[in-house]
């Protein structure tokens, strides 16, 4: 059976952008297509490595917005 | 009144601008994470990409303040593309202003920033779980740029295609390459997932 999905369809079903007619298609495509699901696989252990990378801005950075914000907001009143 | 945890981005906006300051932490803590990745990928410089990022709130707070906030709803991509086009500018203010060649035309900056680079690079080495950072640095520009709009900005295809010209179907493919990409590199590493 020829396949209906490409391989963006993947990508787009990961990030919940698949529109109903081709996520009904795709999951269909995916439960007889042992490669197309080792592909998925593949990409979501990607996107979930991704998830867990810390690229958190330092804590005194937000306590300088913080104190910007808190000082900014006394000059307006004042 | 709803705990902050509870309220949404465009209600904790407003009531920031009413002056409740735990308003603005809230925002801080769901989106600096998306913001400050955006920044970090661009420039590759952990105290740069802090000095942008503190730019890129006080540019936010402003913008509040003065009520020209009207992207209801959208507070996260909004603040990622603040953080995005400040650091756009950053680089071309550094290109267009620091060229000084030495006696045989080349440019010294690129001397300054290879030294840097390395000596950064090689504190990551022993920070395992900064891997991610190196891995994304190597991804082609278009690759990366994709990624990190849709992973970090938070933004759709849709709107990516958009902002950068080119089809949804190409904006796809671009982070099909980069997930891809980023996987051989994993492998050649022996990154553990």
């Amino acid at each position: 059976m020829p396949l209906k999905s490409t391989p963006n369809h993947l990508i787009a079903l990961l990030y919940n952008e698949l529109e109903p007619t081709a996520k009904s298609d795709l999951l269909e495509e995916l439960s007889l297509n042992n490669d197309l699901q080792q592909q998925l696989n593949d990409y979501a252990e990607t996107i979930s490595f991704l998830d867990e990378s810390e690229l958190d801005a330092n804590p005194t950075s937000i306590q300088l917005i913080m104190e910007y914000s808190a000082k900014s907001k006394e000059l307006e009143h004042a | 009144m709803k705990n902050v945890q509870q309220i949404s981005d465009q209600e904790l906006v407003h009531l920031y601008i009413q002056g409740n300051e735990a308003c603005l932490e809230q925002l801080l803590k769901r989106h600096q994470r998306s913001i400050f990745s955006a920044i970090y990928l661009l420039v590759k410089n952990r105290a740069l990409a802090e000095d942008i990022f503190q730019e890129t709130f006080i540019k936010i707070i402003h913008t509040l303040r003065l009520g020209n906030y009207n992207e209801e709803g959208k507070f996260g991509p909004w603040a990622v593309r603040i953080g995005r086009n400040l650091t756009i500018d950053y680089i071309r203010k550094q290109k267009r202003n620091l060229t000084i060649t030495d006696s045989d035309g080349n440019d010294i900056l690129s001397y300054i920033q290879i030294a840097e680079e390395s000596r950064e690079d090689k504190l990551i080495q022993y920070q395992t779980e900064q891997n991610i950072k190196e891995l994304v640095k190597r991804l082609p520009d278009e690759q990366r740029e994709v990624l990190i709009m849709r992973h970090w900005g938070d933004m759709s295809f849709k709107e990516i295609a958009e902002k950068t010209g080119v089809s949804i179907n190409t904006a796809l493919g671009r982070m099909r390459y980069a997930l891809s990409n980023l996987r051989k590199m994993m492998d050649q590493q022996a990154v553990k997932i």
